[in-house]
């Protein structure tokens, strides 16, 4: 690609203008004669300009897609959309029909009523029985999708709400979530997915996973980490979100809440108005469509800029390419050995100075197993963490997340307690799995800021490596990342993964003087995020390196082992560099 | 079935490939309202012909991308008298230039995508407004300017788009 590119880059401006104009007027239609002769001799003539060409269709193309209007649905949603008057008629008067396929398939002899004809631009000979197999597979198939059940069947009481549609929601216990699935009183974890709710006034709830929510009540609900876009019904106002930090009440409208891992807790208005209250002080402000707050550390309210992708508003047209339930693993490996690099790294993807068989290897579970893993490997010396993975993935480096979420849109998470006194296995946790009073002891340890998390991720927008750091079980962030960080990834041959390759000072560990050497057992525990095409919706996610007999309380999910010390796996620093 | 794909699973995986089909049809075929036919053609003879997937031999959407240019090639015969279309050893040319599995298309569609991130926002209106009804006289009446004017201000935003995804494809995707 890079090379077919730069010569693409290389053409000269007035050859590239001339190609351009051509395809310009192509797709308008007024391309003459004369200019299609001249335009074909030069594609025939060159590969080069054929790419340069062809790219400047899929400009004209990926425009049209994009920005495609609502109207135009999908032929098999609307199929499904006119089932409740659907005339089963056949049509014989037209039979112009396209001929049947010469390859790679035959066309079958079925085709749509007469009713659809002018929606398809459709003729055909029908059959009715055939019309009306498809339409009512049609239906079925789409209605399971992606519409609300008339009749949910409540498993918690009261209803507080319905599962209208989801896009690779999975619960906490690994669970598909259901359309019309009943939620009603009570926390519950969305670990990845999109789903959308509704309640029986017709408010509209779509969370992002992971997220952890609670409903009060049918108008009253407990964000504790995740975002979710609350829309009401016209004329309807009086819907509350609460945050750890602060009340977000509707004043009718649509808008966005989100509280990222970090604690970080944000209000955007889309539409009509809120008002916000700080939970410390009471202090409220109403905030108008376009805009937005951010509820600082202290509790106060603070403006923030309004970021229209910070929220996923609608469902989005694209479905996983891979069906077949919940994506996730359950982890085989207990220890990962971190070996002494024999010679100095150049960070650039290749991993060149790697000794890739010494690398460990999770799946996820079947069906998934063979395009969803990581291949990992970890390597140190005085100054830096070395980390390399190759991670197999369908939609590879296309991380576009919101802010706060990054990891959600594909990333690797290492993590490692880089404290030496600590040793394994950890006891610090994060809040959730604390108890009341914790000892003095306990918690040091959680809050040690040497046990840090590097997450690890491609920026498609920026097409750059990133990495975000967090330090203890509650994920402190710092202002901004130090700078002497290095990371480069590089995108398979095949397209279905990524080799990712960073450096990581010690420094950044907080343990520039003390730093982990040959013979350390420390915790450590690795995480992957895959993400939807346009790199927003969390799929699913992979967690390994666990301890399998851990003491304390259990999180219901690996996902969750995060926060929790004691299931962190072993790193045993190698003294000596393993052989390439 | 022969495939072991279920109907939900069949719908699953043509939607999330709906824009790589209505992409290459918009390379061969570059009339927005022909596009919209075929594509709607396309997707029914898809499903339709859904038994014959086999998740096994292949990608999902190479095998919809030819049913699609079968469709093209019903359309070209059809057509060809009326409009001023690219021969068909062009086309083919253009077909194998995409590359097996569409993998250049699909980094010219992430390149696209960076690039619009950097457009300027009444830039980006512009191209939105042309593009939603694919009508240029709406897009300037909402923007009171001449058509003409909108017309010349889209080829130059098309032209910057172009260069930002051209760099973008030549810097590949080392950091």
């Amino acid at each position: 690609m890079n090379a077919d590119a730069s010569n693409a880059d290389a053409m000269n401006s007035d050859a590239a203008d001339r190609l351009r104009d051509w395809a310009d007027d192509y797709v308008t239609g007024d391309l003459s004669p004369a200019a299609r002769e001249s335009l074909e001799r030069e594609l025939l003539a060159s590969e080069e300009t054929r790419r340069f060409f062809v790219s400047y269709l899929e400009l004209h193309a990926g425009l049209a897609w994009q920005f495609r209007g609502a109207d135009c649905e999908l032929p098999v949603l609307g199929l499904v959309g006119q089932v409740g008057n659907l005339p089963i008629t056949t049509r014989t008067d037209d039979v112009s029909v396209d001929p049947p396929n010469p390859s790679p398939l035959t066309t079958a002899n079925t085709g749509v009523p007469g009713g659809l004809q002018a929606r398809f631009a459709w003729r055909g000979r029908l059959s009715a029985a055939a019309v009306l197999g498809v339409v009512v597979v049609a239906a079925f198939s789409w209605f399971w999708l992606r519409e609300p059940s008339r009749a949910p069947i409540a498993k918690a009481e009261p209803v507080f709400a319905v599962v209208r549609e989801t896009l690779r929601g999975s619960w906490a216990d690994g669970r598909e979530v259901r359309v019309s699935e009943a939620v009603g009183k009570g926390p519950w974890s969305l670990e990845n997915g999109l789903v959308s709710f509704a309640n029986d006034d017709g408010v509209e709830l779509l969370v992002e996973g992971p997220a952890i929510v609670e409903w009060l009540s049918g108008q009253r609900l407990r964000l504790m980490s995740g975002s979710a876009v609350v829309r009401m019904p016209q004329g309807q106002s009086g819907f509350v979100v609460e945050t750890a930090k602060m009340r977000v009440t509707d004043l009718g409208t649509e808008f966005g809440v989100s509280v990222s891992p970090n604690g970080d807790e944000r209000v955007q208005v889309y539409k009509g108005r809120v008002r916000a209250e700080t939970a410390k002080s009471g202090e409220a402000q109403e905030l108008q469509a376009g805009g937005a707050l951010r509820c600082s550390a202290d509790g106060e309210l603070v403006p923030a800029a309004f970021v229209e992708e910070r929220f996923t508003r609608r469902m989005p047209r694209t479905a996983p390419a891979t069906p077949g339930g919940p994506l996730y693993n359950r982890s085989n490996l207990e220890s990962v050995e971190v070996v002494r690099a024999a010679i100095e790294v150049s960070v650039d993807g290749r991993l060149a100075e790697w000794n890739r068989g010494a690398f460990f290897r999770s799946a996820c579970e079947p069906p998934y197993a063979a395009m969803y893993f990581v291949e990992g490997g970890m390597m140190y010396d005085a100054a830096h963490l070395y980390v390399a993975a190759h991670v197999g993935d369908p939609e590879p480096m296309r991380n576009a997340a919101r802010d706060g979420f990054q990891f959600a849109g594909g990333s690797v998470i290492v993590r490692l307690a880089a404290d030496r006194r600590l040793g394994w296995p950890l006891k610090g946790t994060g809040l959730p799995f604390r108890p009341q009073n914790p000892s003095p002891e306990l918690l040091a340890d959680s809050v040690n800021e040497r046990v840090t998390s590097l997450i690890l991720w491609f920026d498609a927008t920026s097409g750059q490596a990133k990495l975000d750091l967090q330090h203890s079980f509650e994920l402190q962030r710092p202002a901004t990342v130090p700078a002497g960080w290095q990371g480069a990834f590089q995108k398979n041959a095949d397209g279905l993964g990524y080799t990712l390759e960073y450096a990581i000072p010690w420094r950044l560990f907080h343990c520039e003087n003390d730093p982990p050497r040959g013979g350390d057992v420390l915790g450590t525990l690795w995480t992957v995020h895959w993400s939807d095409a346009e790199g927003r919706i969390c799929f699913g996610q992979l967690t390994d390196v666990t301890n399998k007999n851990p003491r304390g309380a259990a999180p219901d999910s690996p996902a969750a082992f995060f926060l929790s010390g004691p299931h962190w796996g072993r790193a045993v620093f190698q003294p000596e560099a393993a052989p390439k | 079935m022969s495939t072991q794909l279920s109907d939900n699973d069949f719908i699953a995986l043509l939607l999330a490939n709906q824009s790589r089909v209505y992409r290459f049809l918009f390379t061969l075929v570059p009339w927005r309202e022909d596009v919209e036919d075929l594509f709607q053609k396309t997707c029914l003879t898809l499903w339709q012909e859904r038994a014959k997937f086999d998740p096994t031999k292949g990608e999902f959407a190479s095998w919809a991308c030819a049913i699609a240019q079968n469709h093209v090639r019903n359309f070209r015969r059809r057509e060809a008298t009326r409009r001023t279309l690219l021969s068909e050893e062009v086309a083919e040319l253009l077909v194998a230039t995409r590359e097996p599995g569409g993998r250049f298309s699909e980094d010219c569609h992430q390149a696209l995508r960076h690039c619009l991130n950097r457009l300027p926002p009444h830039q980006l209106a512009l191209v939105e407004e042309s593009y939603r009804e694919g009508k240029l006289n709406e897009a300037a009446a909402a923007a009171g300017r001449s058509v003409n004017a909108v017309y010349k201000s889209l080829r130059r935003i098309r032209a910057i788009l172009h260069d930002c995804m051209v760099r973008f494809l030549a810097e590949g995707t080392t950091s």
